[in-house]
């Protein structure tokens, strides 16, 4: 036990330097396109309506654009690891700051949006797998096809408009109801914020489960293929027990991957949902800070979301690894 | 003589291919008493596997199709084109297959026991609790060391030979009276296959199977088998006591079978290829007997019609000119 | 393959793509919508930016005159659709060839060069994929500011090469080793030679489901940019900015942004099946 506590260690080690590096790559990235746009960095940003003078003056200062190219380099890296992101010229304050309002209201979407993907996305898979080629394989088949192909932001707007306008179902917009909110009993609250919650929510789910119905229908056929299904069925063994136990365990193991992967994807389409149903978060935050040339908040939101992205792939790769019996304990 | 357990009648089976479609087993019959051993021998090609896989119906279909004159009956009742709830009744509780893969036919993810476990909770009631206790008692007495720690373990934690023991435990799980071993040591090592046939004869003799043994490894034949069926391109070319077969075997092919394997030492699949040529291919079998092309002793009437399944003394079917009367005809058979 | 067996082998990839009847339907459906686009000027029974008559055509429902209807401007929305067809359809392929090219490039590159090479080509790929493509995109936009097509389509371009390096980059390495290039190194034959008559002509199927895919999926993007305000700038018509301004009047005329939506989904299934054909026709055991 206590050899395989330190390969365990090893291996936690190894991924999350591996995770650091990215992060450091991506910090790199982002330094060379600063430098790399037209004119002098920050040039534009001075234009800016909303950038006074002043904090121009410090942001200049604090990343050392007087300075020769490494030494700005240096500083901006250990300004990000430091927490120091610059400044928002809009809101005059710390960009983690402006951020700290809004990423909770992202962490939500996105965790409600990847818990229905893939729920849908599993479950259309299991059916379309356990009888494939069949009529309901077909049709699944084209509907993820269907919902892989749709504009996210366009799929918010013709759900916003069936369910929300036209049915009354689901509110159109916000996080809570901005009059009854506060004077709603907890219970009731909850049920506000979910169906506030939903249209977003079910939005970005519905074209993440495309893609991963898609996958998860190839993993369990491949997995049924595998000797040992035989087998189990030679026992006597009834079909559900078959796919469930015997397919199923094996073939949700690559979809653990799939959760880091869909990641990025998802964060893109988290941008246009916010703006469709004006969800406060990170996505309507960029972009606002785009139509404001808010420079620091566009750069500091990619960072964060690239960050989430690295860490969401260690996560899940360090889950494979606990999760397959096989990798647990070799090296 | 009392009923059969599993009497096989014109069991055949054909194969859907690009190249039209291949006859794997061409009406085969044959039975297996019970409490009998019977040893099914041929080189690959032969349909042995086939028909091993039929019986439990494990052939997908499409692309292979069992003909509606099959029959295969155990205990009286045909089991042949049976629906899925049929054969579910009859699978790992009637009849156990083992099969020759064991790193293959263990699900990876799943512990041992927990595999051997779900076996006896699919064929009795009882608690999980129950069943992994019985589960233990099961490796046990398939000869695994140590078997509640080995029943939390995984499959790619164990040796070749543990986890053919841990196939077999599974495969007996479900208290089967006859159980099909495909090829049972055919992926193992050659110290770890004396193990394996050591502990197959003592389970029989311990709990009364019937064995239908699936193999071309003759030393396995001679240790446990009480009548030997050889099987030649789809067809039973040979059905004797397994003493028989040793001592007089009528079939050039059984001839020739036993003798490379009496002959140098090395793996079997050696021994097997020292007959020349190699086994045709289901979608063109020769014509008249199909084992012509490669046999010294054929001879103007082998080429011309194809032997049927003779008596030549008790117990004792060949399909061979050299052995039975063709209709008519008698000249030019060498004597 | 030697760059014979290759050539071969391509020619054998064009005739199977046609028999496989998945490939037939998508080169069908994407030649229909290549046609429409493209014949847009004569198409479309009105000119995309006329502004027809703002007292009486405001928001007319779709009717004999005007099949889509009109937008709040009194644009003719049918005609609008089918001259954003064009200014979508094209942005994305020349996307999508920028893409190709540099993320071949690319890949060949870090596959067939050094091992520094590839390590810090393979970083910047790395965080290409973490950073989420509209972050991204977001964040080049305000660098470069300018919102031509042009810039449009560079920037679309070169945010989308990492995964086609990845393909190229695989098959440089498992190339590398084979005998008929170690033999052609020793014959003191180029790199870049190397590459172009035996690596390219293998990888050029993979390259093109890739391609077809990402026709697709650029579309999607250029859409959500437009869209957001930062893509094809109006009066321009892009199907997503014209389903911005459909936002506005979603309830009272929902064909405005229901039109080019459709179209948009169209598109992409239409990509997506030309993508599986090619695949099929490149694996035909493998459906």
């Amino acid at each position: 036990m206590g050899a395989g506590l330190v390969t365990v260690l090893g291996f936690l080690v190894r991924r999350l330097a591996q995770a650091a590096l990215v992060s450091f790559a991506v910090v790199t990235v982002t330094f060379v396109l600063l430098h790399l746009a037209p004119g002098e960095p920050l040039a534009t940003f001075a234009e800016s309506p909303y950038a006074s003078p002043e904090v121009v003056a410090q942001m200049r200062r604090n990343f050392g654009l007087d300075q020769p190219l490494l030494v700005q380099y240096g500083r901006y890296l250990a300004n990000i690891t430091r927490g120091d992101w610059g400044m928002s010229f809009a809101q005059h304050r710390p960009v983690l700051a402006a951020f700290r309002d809004t990423v909770g209201n992202t962490a939500v979407l996105a965790l409600a949006a990847l818990l229905l993907d893939f729920g849908l996305g599993i479950a259309a898979g299991v059916m379309q797998a356990s009888r494939p080629r069949s009529v309901t394989d077909r049709i699944l088949s084209g509907i993820s096809l269907v919902f892989y192909s749709v504009p996210v932001f366009w799929l918010g707007l013709m759900l916003l408009l069936l369910l929300g306008e036209a049915l009354h179902w689901f509110p159109v917009g916000g996080v809570v109801d901005p009059v009854l909110y506060p004077s709603l009993s907890p219970a009731a609250q909850l049920v506000d914020r979910l169906r506030h919650l939903a249209l977003p929510a079910l939005t970005l789910a519905l074209v993440g489960a495309g893609a991963t119905a898609r996958y998860q229908r190839a993993a369990l056929l491949d997995a049924m293929r595998q000797e040992f299904v035989r087998t189990a069925k030679a026992r006597g063994l009834s079909e559900r027990a078959v796919v469930w136990r015997h397919g199923l365990r094996n073939a949700l193991l690559p979809t653990i991957t799939l959760v880091g992967l869909s990641l990025p994807a998802l964060l893109s389409g988290v941008v246009l949902v916010e703006t469709v149903f004006s969800w406060p978060g990170m996505g309507r935050l960029t972009v606002s800070a785009i139509t404001q040339r808010d420079y620091p908040v566009v750069m500091g939101a990619a960072l964060l979301a690239a960050f989430s992205v690295v860490l969401a792939n260690a996560a899940a790769d360090i889950a494979y690894r606990f999760a397959d019996p096989r990798t647990r304990e070799a090296r | 003589m009392s009923a059969p357990l599993l009497s096989l009648r014109h069991l055949t089976v054909d194969y859907a291919t690009d190249r039209g479609t291949a006859r794997a087993v061409d009406s085969v019959s044959l039975d297996v008493a019970s409490g009998e051993t019977v040893a099914l021998v041929g080189e690959s090609g032969s349909g042995k596997t086939t028909l091993a896989l039929s019986l439990l119906g494990l052939l997908p279909e499409p692309p292979a199709r069992v003909a509606p004159e099959s029959r295969i009956e155990y205990q009286g009742a045909n089991l042949a084109g049976g629906d899925n709830a049929s054969w579910r009744r009859v699978r790992g509780r009637e009849m156990g297959m083992v099969f020759q893969d064991p790193s293959l036919s263990l699900n990876p993810v799943l512990t041992v026991g927990s595999q051997v476990a779900e076996v006896v909770r699919t064929h009795s009631k009882c608690t999980r609790r129950e069943a992994t206790t019985r589960a233990a008692e099961l490796l046990a007495m398939v000869g695994v060391d140590s078997p509640a720690l080995r029943a939390r373990q995984y499959a790619h934690q164990l040796s070749g030979g543990l986890r053919q023991r841990a196939m077999i435990a599974i495969a007996l799980a479900g208290e089967p009276k006859l159980l099909i071993a495909d090829e049972p040591t055919a992926a193992l090592d050659v110290t770890v296959q004396a193990q394996i046939v050591e502990l197959l004869a003592e389970l029989r003799r311990r709990l009364g199977m019937a064995v239908l043994l699936v193999t071309h490894d003759f030393g396995l034949v001679a240790q446990m088998a009480d009548r030997v069926v050889v099987m030649y391109a789809g067809q039973v070319a040979e059905m004797a006591p397994a003493p028989v077969v040793f001592s007089g075997a009528a079939h050039p092919y059984t001839q020739g079978l036993l003798l490379a394997a009496r002959g140098g030492a090395g793996s079997a699949e050696r021994r097997l290829a020292a007959i020349p040529g190699a086994p045709p291919a289901a979608t063109a079998w020769p014509s008249a007997c199909r084992f012509h092309p490669r046999c010294a002793r054929a001879w103007n009437h082998c080429r011309a019609e194809a032997p049927q399944l003779e008596r030549v003394s008790e117990g004792h079917d060949a399909r061979c000119w050299l052995v039975s009367e063709p209709a008519g005809e008698t000249g030019g058979r060498p004597s | 393959m030697t760059a014979g067996a290759a050539t071969a082998a391509l020619v054998a990839f064009a005739a199977r793509l046609w028999t496989a009847p998945r490939a037939r339907l998508g080169l069908l459906l994407v030649a229909l919508l290549v046609l429409a686009a493209a014949a847009a000027p004569w198409l479309a029974p009105y000119d995309p930016s006329a502004q027809l008559d703002l007292a009486t055509l405001q928001l007319a429902p779709p009717s004999t005159a005007h099949p889509l209807g009109t937008d709040l401007f009194s644009r003719d929305v049918l005609s609008r659709l089918l001259h954003g067809a064009r200014i979508s359809l094209s942005i994305a392929v020349l996307a999508v060839l920028v893409a190709v090219t540099v993320g071949t490039a690319v890949g060949l590159a870090a596959g067939y060069g050094g091992p520094v090479l590839d390590a810090v080509l393979m970083r910047v790929v790395d965080s290409g994929l973490a950073i989420p493509r509209v972050f991204l995109l977001l964040m080049v936009l305000a660098l470069w500011e300018r919102s031509t097509s042009l810039t449009l389509i560079l920037v679309l371009g070169l945010t989308s090469w990492f995964p086609t390096s990845r393909l190229a980059r695989a098959e440089a390495l498992s190339v590398r080793r084979r005998d008929y290039v170690v033999a052609a190194r020793a014959l003191g034959l180029p790199s870049w030679r190397i590459l172009l008559r035996h690596v390219l002509p293998n990888i050029a199927p993979a390259l093109l489901v890739s391609a077809a895919l990402g026709v697709g999926q650029i579309v999607l993007v250029e859409a959500g940019l437009s869209f957001l305000g930062v893509g094809v700038q109006p009066p321009t018509a892009s199907w997503g900015n014209m389903i911005a301004d459909g936002q506005t009047h979603l309830l009272a005329a929902p064909w405005l942004a229901a039109a080019p939506g459709l179209a948009l989904v169209l598109t992409v299934i239409a990509f997506s099946v030309l993508a599986d054909g090619l695949q099929d026709a490149l694996n035909p055991r493998s459906s």
